[in-house]
């Protein structure tokens, strides 16, 4: 087995760094990957990758460059998917594989306040909506099944599922508009 | 706007059309302000994910820790941090990848030598596809315990000691330090600024790693606690004892304690079964109470089956063979009983009946005392339901078709002859793998016995005229073979389901079909 010899603050840095970026790194694959299996396989490759190459990445880079970093290494691994796919909609998606790798590199300064907003929204919701969110990201389940499994229609289930993300995006927006007017 | 919005949440949801999907990216592209629109729908979508299959673990882990007995130290803020923890350790992620992982420094103590993992965001990690797939997966299964943290240059990490290898030794003495000290570690979450309160010294934790081309990673980190251990050990050790056997000294022995329902034919107890290595339940016969009422089936356990499915090694087919029979000696019983040719269709009895074996065979006192005496041609079938019985036989055929036994050939289509036409076509479709190391005289005999059924299904369908014309084939590209019948490449008219057609006409269609395909597969055997 080929041995690298790597410095132990290395190790440190790279976790450090990694568990910063992944958030941005899900983000990305999620919003052009959507079936969550594959996201979550993605995810796994890109870790691998960055790990790899490690050493090319800047000594001197901080967490931003590193965010943007393997970002980037998402960016092929995404290509690669969508490429194996070949439909037409993910040429399309590929197409603009770009524009929304800049812009999470734009919003990752938000991402942390963001998820503690959410939590806090999601205490309102409750009841039916909760539980078809429950279905969808918990167990991932499609709209059809979700259907199936709570006795309702498919249409119930992406009226509920459109709305009470509406309500989830007007709570965070309200509680980081707030939060930015107190300070 | 809100249209758009509606089309990335229907797009994020994987449920967008083509053309939506195409509105939406151009959409994107027209303004970076769009694209940034775009990413934090995405991004909540992202954090929805996470939050949701984290509190999920949650909920299962804490389920395990209702009772769990308090110790003097615990305080009731700590245990509710505890519950934290599993899912926390559930979705580490070993960034120590592949030989290019091995984060040890040169002139270094060797107890600084450490393999890192990195805890990440809930949600984050795949799920099994199969029964046992990770434990198939991974090439190290090994527990670990956590230590005390000790500080880094930038860090402090949670030291985690190797208690035990369940899988991959010999991968895991390549880890090993100068002294011969496997040490992992997991960044303390209080310094990961993510999972703050996560940690308790001296619990244990299970951890999958994968090696590949890439060098390693993790599949899966399980956190072992309170009720947790022992039920994860009930699971997984006895598939890995399965999966595992062919790499053992003398797999065959191994297999025999395992899997040979011989090992339990004389009443031994459990603490003796121990002794003998066959402690865990992983194949038997059904066993009954007094009064006959059964109290678990035959058949082989999940562990086994999966064990053997994902290791097919045909120095286990002889045990499988065994269990075989029994069903086979039923089987046959059955065909001869409804006086009819062997290979003939039997009248069933219906779904969740008593198998009848009881009555052909003697009481189940008697079948019991046989079956202690090592009588091979019993076994005690004690109200045990056709269902369960033709469950387990598919299972034991499905292994045996994976290791190409060609001696179970002609017990199978015995067996299969005791079927209806429906539930035979699974075991017909097993016949190819079955029979690919088949001598001539075997494959005859299947093709011969094929060709009763096949000539005794079209007398029976001519004798049952149907209301409604069979669909029309597509035109067959392939030469003619002499059978008009021989199914052609799955085409729409093939498989279109006029109206007015009646019930069950599908599921003998079907039946014909894989009669047709697999004689067809028979004579490439014969030919080849």
């Amino acid at each position: 087995m080929q041995e690298f010899k790597v410095d132990q603050a290395q190790v440190s840095r790279f976790a450090t760094l990694w568990t910063q970026a992944q958030t941005s790194v899900f983000a990305v694959i999620s919003a052009t990957v959507t079936n969550f299996a594959d996201a979550e396989d993605v995810l796994q490759k890109v870790s691998s990758v960055a790990v790899s190459k490690f050493d090319q990445f800047d000594a001197d880079g901080d967490s931003k460059a590193f965010v943007g970093w393997t970002v980037a290494i998402a960016r092929f691994e995404i290509l690669r998917y969508l490429r194996d796919r070949g439909t037409d909609r993910h040429t399309y998606i590929a197409e603009s594989l770009g524009e929304i790798a800049q812009a999470f590199e734009e919003i990752a300064p938000e991402y942390f306040e963001r998820r503690e907003a959410l939590a806090e929204c999601m205490k309102q919701i409750k009841g039916r909506s909760r539980d078809v969110l429950a279905k969808r990201y918990g167990e991932g389940l499609k709209t059809g099944a979700i259907a199936n499994v709570l006795g309702l229609t498919t249409g119930n289930v992406s009226v509920i599922l459109n709305r009470t993300y509406r309500t989830l995006r007007e709570c965070v927006e309200g509680r980081l508009a707030a939060e930015r007017g107190m300070s | 706007m809100k249209n758009i919005e509606d089309i990335i949440v229907a797009h994020l949801n994987d449920e967008a059309s083509a053309e939506q999907v195409k509105r939406l990216f151009e959409w994107v592209r027209e303004e970076p302000e769009n694209a940034k629109e775009f990413a934090r729908c995405a991004l909540l979508h992202a954090q929805l994910r996470g939050q949701f299959a984290g509190e999920k673990r949650v909920h299962a882990s804490g389920e395990t820790l209702v009772g769990r007995p308090s110790t003097s130290s615990q305080t009731r803020k700590s245990r509710r941090n505890w519950k934290f923890i599993a899912p926390a350790l559930a979705v580490c992620l070993l960034i120590a990848v592949g030989a290019s992982v091995w984060f040890r420094s040169a002139g270094r103590g060797a107890g600084d030598d450490l393999i890192v993992l990195a805890l990440i965001e809930q949600g984050i990690a795949n799920k099994p596809v199969m029964p046992f797939a990770f434990e198939a997966d991974a090439d190290v299964i090994a527990v670990l315990v956590m230590g005390q943290p000790r500080s880094g240059r930038q860090q402090q990490v949670i030291r985690m000691e190797l208690v035990e290898v369940l899988k991959g030794d010999q991968h895991v003495g390549s880890l090993r330090s100068a002294d011969g000290v496997v040490s992992f570690g997991c960044i303390k979450p209080e310094n990961s600024g993510l999972l703050s309160g996560m940690y308790r010294e001296g619990e244990r934790v299970a951890v999958y790693l994968k090696r590949s081309g890439d060098g390693w990673s993790t599949l899966r980190m399980n956190h072992l606690t309170g009720k947790d251990e022992p039920k994860w050990n009930a699971r997984i050790r006895p598939f890995l004892d399965v999966l595992l056997a062919s790499e053992a000294d003398n797999p065959e022995q191994r297999y025999a304690v395992l899997l040979d329902r011989a090992l339990r034919k004389t009443g031994q107890k459990a603490d003796q079964l121990a002794a003998n290595g066959a402690g865990n339940r992983l194949a038997s016969p059904a066993t009954s109470t007094a009064d006959g009422k059964t109290k678990s089936r035959s058949g082989l356990s999940d562990a086994a089956y999966y064990g053997l499915l994902y290791n097919p090694d045909p120095r286990a087919a002889e045990f499988l063979r065994k269990m075989l029979m029994v069903s086979v000696d039923f089987g046959s019983k059955k065909a001869k009983g409804a006086g009819l040719p062997a290979s003939i269709g039997v009248p069933r009895k219906p779904k969740g009946t008593e198998t009848g074996a009881v009555d052909s065979l003697g009481s189940p006192a008697e079948k019991a005392a046989q079956f202690a005496d090592g009588n091979p041609n019993t076994f005690p079938l004690i109200r045990e339901t056709r269902d369960a019985r033709r469950q387990s036989t598919r299972q034991l055929v499905t292994l045996l078709a994976k290791m190409h036994d060609a001696q179970s050939v002609r017990p199978v289509m015995i067996y299969t002859a005791s079927l209806s036409e429906s539930d035979r076509i699974s075991f017909l479709q097993k016949l190819p793998g079955l029979c690919r190391d088949a001598d001539v005289g075997t494959l005859r005999f299947v093709r011969g016995e094929l060709n009763q059924y096949v000539a005794f299904h079209k007398s029976k369908t001519s004798l049952e005229p149907s209301p409604e014309p069979r669909p029309v084939r597509s035109p067959d590209p392939r030469p003619a073979d002499g059978n008009h019948l021989e199914p052609g490449p799955k085409g729409k008219s093939a498989d279109q389901k006029p109206k007015g057609r009646r019930p069950g006409d599908d599921e003998q269609h079907d039946y014909y079909r894989t009669l047709i395909k697999t004689r067809h597969s028979i004579e490439k055997l014969l030919k080849g």
